[in-house]
């Protein structure tokens, strides 16, 4: 997350230092933020343990112990093994490479093209922006799952295809808040006047409106980022996101219901997806209350 | 405001003929409130917002009190009913000594929580300033009223929806029937206001208060419902405590009136004392700056205000705490100590040190 | 009202329009020439033109979407593609399962959520407040799928109470149905629950604080009375908009919980027609389920226009 807002004062360039000041003071707020400092303390630990699995895990996920198959917790396997021998606490690990993919690729891929629809939306006005944004109400009429699943079905499963999925089912919901914030910040002093000196439409959207629109973005992507990935699990899960044998923490549940009895199998991947998300919940919280009063001013 | 007259000179005759009745030192009295005072914690520590009030009320007696808002005045109404924000007001001391229906006295500062739901609304009733919001909008004004006497009556739904009905008639809504049906939303803030007098009314407390019930209303219907006031003064034995910011609806209802400033009271008497011999350079002020209209030569349309602010509890000046603003102020002797509430022989109080040589001073 | 009705109604169409022709456009993003995966690899040319003549795939897609439509609404939704069943009999069947799962859920987050609210709201700050507030949180952390697992874990599996599947239509046996939807629907209910909790101690906050409160106190009403009575009433109507704005994500929820205790609803006729690359009910489900979250979006919004049309505003 810190690198989403140490991007911010770059684009900025009217007054580079005085964006430095606002995103520092708002990361030092964030700091001060209980919930949202354990939120972001966990995702650093997390997304750590994530890059340096292969150091970390202590067997290859997908190496089988044929004598340890179904084992429960102990200090040979501390979260025990699956149903084919595979050391859990490893599969976990592995996993979480797995989830940080999906959700930064799709938080990323969506906030973009959101972004910029939202931006172009606002910005041009008329015919245009009422056909987008007759498209976003019509996208955000789907639940997300199951426009998420539409969009698996003509592309086919597969962890390529569920990241284009979750993306594409984000986008309505930036593309909306960023058309809203452009058509607020577009008859605002500073980008008419920057319109009288003769900036290009271009220019004015990137280096005036955006960085008044950026902290909104960047408190609802943090908020995505956990529904992302309860959907990103939910396709494992489902069997049409991430196939195994890679590891996933979705797919891992899938397996665990049919040895009811190996309960480590499913408490721990289960947990694992919940801290996450809790983590990027808490982060959100932070940052909202972080950005929000700075920017809206 | 020209329905009632507002000034010292202008006190209306019937002021006096009431005084008779309300200072009539032989009628016990219902409630005696005893230094009373009020604290609220707040974020920057605890803050004193009522400051060693005292007073009676006696049957068929109306005690105004007057001042600016934030003086204390509603709080202290608050704390006789136990209304105070649970968790953050609380009475720090004094006692609020009422008489029972039975005859017996009950301290309600002493009293557990759980009893005064049976006082309220059934002794002591109470009314209040916003009537555009003081009534439930999902139910229906009948069954607001009824619920009143449901609770202490214990009457059957049909009963009490009839002693409603009747209240209503009592006080002037026409096809009083009719409108039990009604939702608040329906009716304008004059019926909604005559709903919540029916209501306090219902019970038939000894003593109701009431908290700025004109000031949200039309000039024109503030007259209405002070002139039911009146009506039901006259008719029955019940004391009132009437709290505003409003001298010329004092001079129309109260037979005392005790005036605060800052969390005191800093001046107390009769109703003809006050307003035409007021002697706390605040009273005068506050008379002062009541706009005349029936006298237009002099300020035409200039008024008079009292120049700055009620100081904020925690930023009180420690002797006196009207000193910043009074005109009449003297360094070495008005900040030198707080100021008493000094007992006149009139049977009034006062809260100045410098009062003699102010009351022959020209007015403020 | 009337007027209302129909307002809402028309600023609803867009997005039915729009939403319908969504759900078409899968069709022409297909990979594939449709003609040769219904006839198969060995077919002629010409069998697959005349195909395509007679599906109509050979003329504009403005005229292919309105042809689509009205077949759409007068129930045409095709074949299955597998089973050869029509697609319409399918979501006959299936519709029950998940609106029966739906609205026991929706009765398990208002039996949970609201006295759960209430109770935070009139302990605020104690600790029941915050065991309340930790708990909803964590609720809404819990992807539905784990939810189920674990419930059917503790209670099938070790403590034997309730099936972990096994759908038997509730006409036919309404004890067993029961029996065997409870899991599910607090698996599905759960995170609404932790909404509505939440919903609930907000607007239950703000409410308590209104002068009509004090009011109901002055007259000498006792908390329970004042809470319950005066304040729960009032506090209920933005909680009624939280349901209706939650069906979506219920809904979409349906989808794991059906798979979880293998319940045969539209849910499941997603992910099942995914496998078997059978479009037709692919669609057919989709659209079945974005429409009704529609009409009861429209609904929440009329029931709340009914109940507010009491307040001045």
């Amino acid at each position: 997350m810190s690198s989403v807002i140490a991007r911010g004062p770059g684009d900025a360039d009217a007054s580079p230092s005085q964006s430095i000041s606002v995103y520092g003071q708002a990361f030092r707020k964030l700091l001060r933020h209980k919930l949202g400092r354990s939120g972001l303390a966990v995702l650093v630990f997390m997304s750590l343990v994530a890059i340096a699995a292969p150091l970390l895990a202590p067997y290859d996920p997908t190496t089988v112990f044929y004598e340890d198959f179904l084992a429960a917790p102990s200090w040979r396997h501390w979260l025990g093994t699956d149903d084919v021998g595979r050391d859990v606490l490893s599969r976990i690990i592995y996993g979480a490479q797995v989830s940080f993919q999906v959700i930064t690729v799709s938080v990323v891929g969506s906030v973009i093209v959101g972004s910029a629809v939202g931006m172009i939306s606002g910005y041009v006005g008329g015919r245009l922006d009422h056909v987008l944004m007759r498209i976003v109400d019509g996208m955000l009429a789907f639940p997300m799952l199951v426009l998420a699943l539409g969009v698996i079905a003509i592309l086919g499963p597969g962890l390529t295809n569920a990241m284009i999925a979750i993306t594409i089912v984000n986008i309505p919901g930036f593309a909306r808040l960023v058309r809203g914030q452009v058509l607020s910040a577009r008859n605002l002093d500073f980008v008419v006047a920057a319109r009288a000196l003769g900036a290009s439409d271009v220019r004015i959207m990137v280096h005036h409106i955006w960085p008044k629109v950026a902290g909104n973005v960047i408190v609802y992507a943090s908020l995505r980022g956990s529904a992302a990935l309860i959907t990103e699990a939910s396709l494992a899960f489902l069997g049409l996101g991430v196939q195994p044998p890679t590891p996933s923490w979705g797919g891992m549940l899938t397996t665990s219901m049919q040895y009811w009895n190996a309960w480590w199998m499913s408490v721990f991947p289960g947990a694992a997806i919940c801290i996450m998300v809790l983590a990027l919940n808490f982060l959100g919280d932070g940052l909202r209350d972080a950005l929000d009063a700075r920017l809206s001013e | 405001m020209l329905a009632y007259p507002n000034n010292a000179d202008a006190v209306p005759a019937t002021v006096t003929d009431a005084e008779g009745r309300a200072d009539a030192a032989a009628t016990p009295p219902l409630l005696r409130v005893q230094d009373l005072r009020v604290e609220f914690a707040t974020d920057r520590g605890r803050i004193i917002a009522v400051d060693d009030v005292s007073f009676t009320l006696r049957p068929a007696q109306t005690v105004g009190i007057v001042g600016e808002s934030g003086c204390g005045k509603s709080v202290t109404s608050l704390a006789i009913m136990g209304l105070l924000a649970a968790g953050t007001g609380r009475v720090a001391s004094g006692e609020i000594m009422l008489r029972r229906r039975s005859g017996a006295w009950s301290d309600l500062v002493k009293l557990p929580r759980t009893q005064l739901p049976d006082i309220r609304g059934d002794e002591i009733a109470m009314i209040f300033q916003e009537p555009m919001t003081s009534l439930n909008p999902l139910h229906t004004v009948g069954d607001q009223i009824a619920e009143a006497v449901f609770l202490h009556r214990g009457a059957g739904r049909a009963e009490a929806l009839e002693r409603a009905a009747e209240m209503l008639a009592r006080v002037g809504i026409p096809q009083p029937r009719q409108r039990l049906g009604a939702y608040p939303h329906e009716l304008s803030g004059g019926m909604r206001q005559r709903v919540m007098i029916a209501m306090a009314l219902s019970c038939e407390p000894s003593i109701l208060i009431a908290d700025e019930p004109t000031t949200a209303l039309d000039v024109t219907i503030q007259a209405q419902i002070i002139e039911l006031f009146r009506s039901l003064q006259d008719s029955s034995q019940m004391a009132t405590l009437f709290i505003t910011h409003d001298l010329g609806v004092i001079a129309e209802v109260a037979h005392r009136v005790l005036v605060m400033y800052a969390g005191q009271v800093v001046e107390e008497g009769s109703v003809v004392e006050i307003l035409k011999r007021p002697k706390h350079p605040y009273t005068r002020g506050l008379i002062a700056s009541v706009p005349r209209l029936d006298r237009p030569e002099r300020g035409q349309a200039r008024f008079f205000t009292i120049p700055g602010q009620i100081p904020e509890p925690g930023r009180r000046p420690p002797a006196c705490r009207f000193m910043p603003r009074c005109a009449h102020a003297e360094v070495g002797i008005c900040d030198a100590a707080p100021p008493p509430l000094e007992a006149l022989p009139d049977g009034g109080s006062i809260r100045c040190v410098k009062w003699r040589s102010i009351e022959t001073a020209p007015h403020a | 009202m009337r007027r209302y009705l129909i307002s809402r109604f028309i600023q609803m169409l867009p997005v039915a329009v729009v939403v319908s022709f969504l759900v078409f456009s899968a069709t022409l993003l297909l990979p594939g020439d449709p003609a040769v995966t219904i006839l198969g690899e060995q077919s002629t040319q010409a069998q697959r033109l005349a195909l395509r003549q007679q599906m109509g795939l050979d003329r504009s897609i403005p005229e292919q979407y309105l042809r689509w439509l009205g077949r759409m609404l007068s129930g045409d939704f095709g074949a299955s593609l597998s089973t050869q069943e029509p697609v319409a009999q399918m979501i006959r069947n299936r519709t029950p399962v998940t609106v029966e799962l739906s609205i026991l859920s929706v009765i398990f987050g208002v039996l949970v959520g609201i006295p759960a609210g209430v109770v935070a709201a009139v302990k605020r700050n104690t600790w029941i407040d915050v065991a309340a507030s930790l708990t909803a949180m964590t609720g809404l952390a819990i992807p539905y799928f784990w939810a189920g697992i674990l419930l059917i874990m503790v209670f099938s599996v070790h403590l034997g109470w309730l099936p972990s599947s096994g759908y038997v239509p509730f006409f036919v046996d309404p004890v067993a149905n029961l029996k065997a939807m409870l899991l599910p629907a607090i698996t599905l209910g759960s995170g609404l629950a932790a909404l509505i909790m939440r919903q609930t101690r907000t607007s239950m906050l703000e409410v308590l604080s209104a002068d009509y409160i004090r009011t109901a106190r002055a007259k000498g009403a006792r908390e329970p009375r004042v809470v319950l009575h005066h304040g729960l009433r009032n506090a209920l109507l933005p909680v009624i908009t939280v349901i209706g704005l939650q069906i979506g994500t219920l809904l979409g929820g349906a989808v794991v919980t059906e798979t979880v205790f293998s319940l045969s609803g539209l849910g499941r006729m997603i992910v099942e027609g995914i496998f078997q690359r059978d479009f037709p009910s692919i669609q057919g489900a989709i659209l079945v389920i974005v429409f009704s979250i529609l009409v009861v979006n429209l609904l929440t919004d009329l029931s709340y226009f009914v109940l507010d049309k009491r307040i001045s505003r």
